[in-house]
């Protein structure tokens, strides 16, 4: 398996936890729900795009469930959104660095599309995000 | 806590990257060691170029961005990215209309910038300031509708 290939299983792996995480958002915190539903089809998209990318090396499996901080008003809605967006600009940021020059369009969109996703659940301007 | 990092295209030549402490060589340093990536130890001139051409950039953004009265904390974020890519003697006018369009047209120049480079530690710095351009872009965006 090559250093690329392990980045991104382990972003995969966070994409499945954010597909697993955005619906129980929208289902326990109603005033969340629409923006819930925007990033689910969000990272569904991202999952399926490394799923497509990484066919057979796909390593990771989603998990029945994952663990979750109390998640009962908007507030703990944004900060676990704003976690799962945070640690998955980090995975994207690493494969950024695990790819060559021809390959590092798709986890620069993802850190992307991350970063800016954190904004949507009330996050702020980072320098450098994915990296502090 | 921040893990600032920092790559430093320095006189002798050697791509340096790292931050203030030694803890701080970042998540980043372990995760790419982890994975078999290495930095360059020798920058190429066109990674030299970049990186120039990232801080000329970011500077021109700062001035403007000082000019415009930009939140404060807006101003923070572009003089964070300035201030930990080399310095340079190079000026740059970024010609946009807005300060929001110029923004936006330094996170692409990044964003093809990280797709060029040739050092693996430059390209995740520019892309990840690229990034954090367009956070910016969609702040202010969001804060005037």
């Amino acid at each position: 398996m090559t250093d690329r290939t392990t980045a991104l299983n382990a972003w995969l792996a966070l994409e499945r936890e954010a597909v697993w995480l955005y619906p129980l958002i929208g289902a326990r915190v109603a005033a969340a729900a629409d923006r819930a539903r925007s990033s689910l089809a969000t990272h569904q998209q991202s999952r399926d795009r490394l799923l497509a990318e990484l066919a057979a090396d796909d390593t990771t499996r989603a998990r029945a469930a994952y663990e979750v901080p109390p998640l009962t008003d908007l507030k703990q809605a944004r900060r676990v959104a704003q976690d799962i967006e945070r640690r998955i600009q980090a995975a994207c940021a690493s494969a950024l660095g695990a790819s060559d020059r021809r390959d590092r369009m798709l986890p620069l969109i993802g850190l992307r599309t991350a970063a800016l996703a954190e904004l949507t659940w009330g996050g702020t301007a980072q320098p450098f995000p994915g990296l502090d | 806590m921040v893990s600032r990092r920092v790559v430093v295209l320095g006189a002798a030549g050697t791509v340096a990257v790292g931050v203030g402490a030694t803890a701080a060589l970042g998540r980043l340093d372990d995760t790419l060691r982890a994975v078999g990536a290495r930095p360059t130890p020798s920058p190429t001139d066109d990674d030299v170029e970049l990186a120039a051409t990232a801080r000329a950039e970011a500077d021109a953004l700062v001035e403007r961005a000082r000019a415009e009265q930009v939140p404060d904390a807006v101003l923070a974020v572009l003089r964070s990215q300035a201030d930990d890519l080399p310095p340079t003697d190079r000026t740059i006018t970024v010609d946009a209309d807005t300060f929001v369009a110029a923004c936006r047209w330094v996170a692409e120049s990044r964003a093809d910038a990280c797709v060029t480079a040739v050092s693996t530690d430059l390209a995740v710095v520019l892309g990840s300031s690229s990034a954090g351009l367009h956070q910016i872009v969609q702040q202010l965006k969001g804060a005037a509708s």
